[in-house]
């Protein structure tokens, strides 16, 4: 029975290989398709704006069939169906008049444009593996060469992937190249259809500009500026003949360029938009995840005990492990992949900028002083972790006096923290707050407890110090309660006084204890977000912008998502280090063993 | 098998109570809430009933609007029609996220001339138009015209503007006057408890100062802010504003954007004889005017001693609709009725901003018999869009702007030094 | 040995009792410990015996009473000024202090000067085999090697009083003997006041110049191992001390003026009405063979084998019987019985125990009657 199972195993190795490299190949292949269906489309739009500039059925239909020819079929209003294409209107009306139907290029004949290398390896790959479960026979091959079995695995996946997504983007690049041409016909068309030229360029559906305002310095509205100064500059422009395509570098992207008159119209190449690299790249990290899982398996076969427990354990994992890799760890590679970018979000694509954000950062003084600040707003925790613990001896014991006030002092930690930053704000406002007014009702001078950058930071700080005592006195206390009595009693009769059982006692004790509230409160005190939002904005003059807060204001008021993911990522830096730095030196368990 | 007959008598009723499968969703971005969202709801109620067939969803986030609406087009779900604040046009426009619904206006019945000129200008590029204007408003003075009053200073506030005969002649000396002579300690605890105004912090409460001093705050073309921001017109209205703050004419600064959260409530109840707001305040005030308690006066932003006139700041929103809708024109013509006289005059009751279109805007100025909102429209047009409405990322620009005066107020910092640095960086931002 | 040590100190409990609301962990005892003696504390668990040794150490206040040490009253004098050290059950070891560390510490909390800690420390050390362990930290330990530490502790501090919370008990068989008498042989070089917790009776008894039996929270008996084992001063004390434990059967006053239960018919002391036989064990002894025949001694009566368990030295045989009791008798390895056998068996009478409806032991043993009180 187990005897049967290795060959198997191996086989289904196989069978995840070649599953995997088709994989790779219908990413490829399928991603090409559908921006061919994307370009028939915008086709159909630039035929369909053309329909309505023309004026009429019978002067629209030629001149779609002069953009399209036999592509473009012209349907009833009602019979377009989902085909690629799109409703054709009269000039400025709400009801259609017809429906374009466009075919997509190439639609004859995908299979013969698959590149045959990567075919070929993908063919060699899944013989090479399967020919080696075949030879299971003759020794366990399966344990003796795993990882150079695995290896080869990946490296044909590998391969089979990069030659897929060359093949796609040059299919792409070709695609973008005609649709930016098929703009400029467009043009061309109704300009010679009688159409306003101060619309004419609408036909089209790109970006476009002027010969005139290429150059100016305002902004176009119809075209990205650095893509019209690239248009401008480029040595293409002068010589290239009407609708023939070119390429300029603007924006840290490829776009492709084609004029009609004196109407530049580019467009952001396919290869930017509609890439498969991404998904290419996770696809065959995916299939070598998945071939190494299964010589894994494949290892395991001898022993089905094992192999039992393995996939057992694996199903159990399977949920969760999902849900963490759809929500964790995938928006953690996500934001580590954006950071890496200039993207406005709204941005077609984001502008790959290397680690350019992270350099620029280092020498951007705002981003360092809202560090500063956080580091700063961190030194709360040590003065709230000596509160709590003298709250925490304080209040010990089961009297109905100290579970009150434990209960007052737990408050604050599961008040929501928009409540308390409000109400706080209130406490401290100049004028109308109760502490200024006390102040003032017993002759002292009141405080500008939020609106000077000398006292806004230590404001929040107390408050902090307010939020976190309560959640610190219950893990305290339950520290407390794991202190043996007998080290007490020991102390006592070895003539130890209070402050002497505190020292060596009770602060021993509670040496884990006081790690534990140590690291997770400082991490939380670099997160800090709420206080300052609702009270301070950050302000004044920057004394109380904290990192999170200044990532916040840099991603969702100024757009800046690279940016702003660039420093989440030092972010996460700065308080990995800090907790390291406390594991290293502070962490006693090591040294206790 | 009873059991997946009794399954599919429970389910076949709960399906046949869903929209049937030909009725089109259409759905809308704004950020109404409350009241205001139920009027919204009025206006799609009424498109609803004019349209059998279609049903309109409306999305509304009064609070973190464009973080949604950004969300939403990114994720590639945007919505069919969205509303568009001021600052986003320059970003929204290029990025092509707003169709041209020019050549819809005739077959939406949208005529550009009845709408006020330049909140049609702001949404418009040439002879495009990137959305239908809903509303907008001015930033005005409130005065409370009891306060003036008792401290004997009524006569300096200039008569309430109408259509007939723009205002001039309301000067800064005036108002400052005028400010100064209301600060009193009206319960004698030794701290003043009357004031002249509250210190306005933010850049879209003070431009309209910078500009009827006669400056600007950029370079004609919106590419820069050296010499602008710092010139000298820009500083005689900072000198202005902080010497208020400092000369005690407003309670002490507080700064965040959302300014001092107790301003209305002292304005309302005699605490404070000016607010610099827009016409979205004046629905808080609306009850104490009908009943009395508060005598209100719609004024200008009082201008620099040397000039005849001040100039205001315009805010607007428009109903915008993205390419690539699959339901292209239904959504067009659902921002067409969005923006059409009827909707607007439903959405009248909410009072919040003055409607675009300059016929209806008129029919309830005429229905208004406190005058307020006849004030409103006589101050519009010596009015400017926001630059906010031209400049991509204006919201970097207000955020480094408000330190300017912050840096004099907090550490009293010379205005000229503040201004020219900040100006400097705004330039760098530009730059980049 | 180096170790210097000072005189011994006497300990004595005046009228002490310890309340907690309405229960009562030690109620009105007196006991008084000679300077150098070692008084074993023992008792079923919840007796009050580490409450009594808390009271002496001064972790808890006594609600009545008077604790004296070494001629001082001390109720309220804090535990660290008692002059007592005293070994915990757990060893109360701090984790995080080396072996020297945990030795010192209590010099150390009392300004000792570092090099006078280091000497003494260095010498207890050396006395308990400690010396190589010195720099490692309690977890790094064996179980007996904490335990040593916990002892040495105690030393360090040369203290008049030593107290022993059940020391032993986490140790096992092997180490628990060996330690015991460790702790007998240091008892015998120190010379210092001893007490000694523990709910073990065969440590009590082999440790102890003096036990002091205690059961809720009052003390039983208190003597040399010797008189609280041949004289136990109640049923309970006869009932703890022993193992296997003391055989017993009640007995009641019949019309005839006879104690009679089971087969046994005793001559009744005056006022008796109600009574306990107590016989020890190894006060049995059985006649060999499966014969039956009549008892032939007055009080011996037969019984049915259950079961019999080998132990080598000796042989444990579990009777069925007297009556519906089921004792346990103490034989040689010779005793040829198997279960099911039915033997004769008679009582040494005169170090037998007979005890009263209160408990207490009657002075006189027991006397059987010629004859069986049945047929």
């Amino acid at each position: 029975m187990s005897g049967a199972r290795p060959p198997a195993l191996a086989a289904l190795a196989a069978v995840v290989l070649a599953a995997g490299l088709a994989l790779v190949l219908a990413i490829a292949a399928g991603r090409v398709q559908s921006v061919r269906v994307a370009a028939a489309e915008a086709e159909g739009r630039m035929a369909a704006a053309l329909w309505e500039e023309a004026g009429g059925a019978q002067s629209g239909a030629r001149a779609v069939g002069g953009l399209l020819g036999e592509r473009a079929t012209i349907l009833g209003a009602g019979d377009g169906g989902d085909r690629a294409g799109a409703y054709a209107y009269e000039a400025g009306a709400l009801d259609p008049a017809a429906w374009i139907a466009v075919e997509p290029h190439g639609a004859d004949g995908l299979p013969g444009t698959l590149p045959g290398g990567a075919l070929a390896i993908a063919l060699a790959g899944a013989a090479l593996v399967a020919g080696w479960a075949a030879r299971r026979r003759r020794g366990p091959v399966s344990s003796r060469y795993p990882r150079g079995i695995a290896l080869l695995s990946l490296g044909c996946v590998a391969l089979a992937a990069a030659i897929a997504g060359r093949w796609a983007d040059g299919e792409l690049r070709s695609l973008s190249a005609a649709t930016a041409a098929r703009g400029a016909q467009a043009v061309e068309l109704a300009l010679a259809g009688g159409a306003d030229p101060a619309r004419a360029a609408r036909v089209a559906h790109l970006p476009w500009a002027e010969d005139g305002a290429l150059e100016a310095t305002s902004e176009q509205w119809t075209m990205p500026a650095g893509v019209a100064a690239a248009i401008a500059a480029s040595p293409d422009r002068a010589g290239q003949p009407a609708g023939a395509p070119y390429t300029v570098e603007a924006d840290g992207a490829t776009w492709h360029v084609a004029h009609a008159a004196d109407v530049h119209l580019a467009f952001l190449g396919y290869e930017r938009t509609a890439s498969p690299a991404l998904a290419l790249a996770a696809a065959a990290a995916l299939a070598a995840l998945l071939v190494a899982l299964a010589l894994h398996l494949v290892q395991l076969a001898p022993r089905p005990r094992a192999l039992r427990r393995m996939l057992a354990a694996w199903g159990l994992l399977a949920p969760a492990a999902t849900l963490i890799l759809a929500f964790t760890l995938g928006p953690l590679l996500f934001s580590l992949w954006i950071s890496l970018h200039e993207w406005r979000l709204i941005d077609p694509a984001p502008l790959f900028l290397g680690l350019d954000n992270y350099a620029a950062l280092l020498a951007d003084g705002e981003w360092g002083s809202a560090i500063g600040n956080t580091a700063l707003f961190t030194l709360h925790v040590p003065a709230a972790m000596a509160v709590a613990l003298a709250l925490a001896l304080l209040t010990r014991g089961s009297r109905r006096a100290m579970r009150w006030a434990r209960l007052a002092l737990f408050l604050p930690g599961i008040t929501s923290v928009a409540a308390i930053a409000v109400v706080w704000k209130w406490l401290l406002s100049d004028r109308y707050g109760l502490l200024n007014r006390g102040l003032e009702r017993v002759g002292l001078d009141s405080v500008p407890w939020l609106t000077s950058p000398d006292t806004a930071l230590v404001s929040l700080m107390m408050i902090g110090i307010w939020m976190v005592v309560g959640y610190q006195i219950v893990v305290f206390q339950a520290g407390l309660a794991a202190i043996p009595r007998d080290w007490y009693d020991a102390a006592r009769v070895d003539g130890a006084g209070p402050w002497q059982r505190f020292r060596h006692v009770t602060l021993p004790g509670l040496r884990h204890t006081l790690f534990f509230v140590l690291v997770t409160s400082v991490i939380g005190s670099f997160q800090v977000f709420g206080l300052v939002y609702v009270m301070t904005e950050g302000g004044p003059l920057g004394a109380t912008d904290v990192a999170v807060y200044h990532i916040y204001r840099e991603a969702w008021e100024f757009l800046q998502f690279g940016n702003a993911a660039a420093m989440s990522w030092m972010l996460f830096a700065v308080v990995f280090a800090a907790t390291w730095l406390h594991f290293r030196f502070l962490d006693t368990r090591r040294a206790h063993g | 098998m009873t059991r997946h007959l009794v399954l599919a008598a429970l389910i076949l009723p709960a399906v046949g109570c869903a929209p049937g499968e030909s009725d089109t969703v259409l759905r809308v971005a704004l950020w109404a809430g409350g009241h205001e969202l139920e009027i919204e709801r009025q206006v799609a109620d009424r498109y609803e009933a004019l349209n059998p067939g279609v049903r309109v969803v409306l999305e509304s986030a009064p609070n973190g609007y464009e973080e949604r609406l950004l969300t939403s087009i990114a994720a590639g779900r945007p919505p069919d029609v969205y509303l568009m604040d001021s600052p986003d046009i320059p970003t929204f426009v290029e990025r092509g996220l707003a169709l041209d619904l020019a050549p819809y206006a005739e077959a939406l019945g949208w005529r550009p001339d009845r709408v006020f000129g330049q909140v049609a200008d702001a949404f418009r590029r040439g002879a495009s138009m990137f959305a239908l204007p809903k509303d907008f408003t001015p930033m005005v003075l409130y005065a409370n015209r009891g306060v003036l009053a008792a401290a004997g200073v009524e006569d300096l506030l200039p008569a309430s503007p109408s259509t007939d005969e723009p205002v001039g002649g309301w000067t800064w000396t005036d108002f400052r006057r005028a400010a100064e002579a209301v600060v009193a300690d009206t319960d004698g605890d030794g701290r003043e408890d009357v004031f002249g105004f509250d210190f306005p912090r933010n850049l879209y409460q003070w431009v309209p100062f910078v500009w009827s001093a006669g400056g600007d705050i950029l370079a004609p073309g919106g590419d820069g802010a050296a010499g602008y921001l710092d010139g000298p017109e820009a500083l005689e209205a900072y000198r202005f504003l902080t010497a208020l703050a400092e000369d005690g004419l407003t309670p002490g600064a507080q700064f965040v954007q959302q300014g001092d959260p107790a301003r209305e409530a002292r304005f309302a109840s005699g605490g404070q004889a000016f607010l610099l707001s827009g016409h979205w305040t004046l629905p808080v005030f609306r009850d104490l005017v009908e009943t009395g308690a508060l005598d209100l006066a719609i004024v200008p932003i009082p201008h620099h001693p040397s000039r005849a006139e001040a100039t205001s700041v315009l805010y607007a929103s428009g109903w915008a609709v993205p390419p690539n809708t699959p339901r292209l024109r239904r959504a067009i013509d659902l921002a067409g009725f969005l923006a059409s006289p009827e909707a607007q005059r439903i959405r009248a009751g909410s009072g919040l901003a003055i409607p675009s279109r300059i016929d209806v805007a008129a029919e309830i100025a005429a229905a208004d018999d406190t005058g307020v909102e006849g004030a409103f429209i006589a101050l519009v047009e010596g009015a400017r869009m926001t630059w906010g409405a031209r400049v991509r990322d204006f919201s970097r620009i207000e955020a480094l702007a408000v330190e300017i005066m912050d840096r004099r107020l907090i550490r009293g910092e010379p205005l000229a030094s503040s201004a020219s640095d900040v100006a400097r960086r705004i330039d760098a931002e530009f730059g980049r | 040995m180096g170790l210097v040590t000072r005189a011994p100190q006497g300990v004595e409990l005046r009228g002490v009792e310890k309340r907690y609301g309405e229960v009562v962990a030690v109620r009105a005892l007196d006991l008084e410990v000679r300077p150098g003696e070692l008084v074993v504390l023992v008792g079923p668990s919840g007796c009050g015996k580490s409450t009594l040794l808390r009271l002496i150490a001064g972790l808890i206040a006594p609600t009545a009473g008077e604790v004296w040490i070494g001629g001082r009253r001390v109720d309220d004098v804090e535990p660290g000024a008692r002059d007592v050290s005293m070994v915990f059950q757990s060893y109360a070891l701090y984790p995080h202090m080396t072996v020297a560390g945990n030795l010192g510490f209590g010099l150390r909390v009392r300004g000792t000067p570092r090099d006078e800690i280091e000497r003494r420390v260095a010498e207890a050390a050396a006395a308990l085999g400690l010396s190589d362990l010195l720099s490692r930290r309690p977890g790094q330990l064996s179980g007996g090697q904490r335990q040593r530490v916990a002892l040495g502790r105690a030393m360090v501090r040369d203290p008049g009083v030593f107290l022993f919370d059940e020391p032993l008990s986490n140790l096992d068989a092997e180490l628990r003997l060996r330690t015991r008498d460790e702790i007998a042989a240091l008892h015998r070089r120190l010379g210092t006041t001893m007490i000694f917790v523990t709910h073990d009776q065969v440590e009590a008894l082999s440790l102890g110049e003096r036990v002091a039996v205690m059961d809720r929270g009052r003390l039983q008996q208190v003597g040399t191992p010797d008189e609280v084992y041949r004289r136990p001063r109640n049923l309970f004390v006869a009932g703890f001390v022993g193992s296997p434990p003391i055989n017993c059967i009640p007995l009641a006053r019949d019309e005839g003026g006879r104690l009679v239960g089971g087969p046994f018919a005793l001559h009744a002391p005056a006022g008796l009405d109600r009574a306990t036989l107590g016989v020890r064990p190894e006060d049995l002894s059985l006649a060999g063979g499966g014969d039956g025949g009549d008892p032939t001694g007055a009080g011996d009566f037969r019984a049915a084998v259950l079961r019999v368990e080998a132990l080598g030295s000796e042989q444990r045989v579990h009777l069925d019987g007297p009556g519906d009791a089921a004792w346990v008798a103490r034989a040689g390895p010779s005793l040829r019985v198997a279960p099911g056998d039915r033997v004769r068996i008679s009582i040494a009478w005169e170090r037998s125990h007979l005890f009263g409806p209160d408990g207490r032991r009657e002075e006189m043993a027991p006397r059987p009657m010629n004859r069986p009180a049945s047929p």
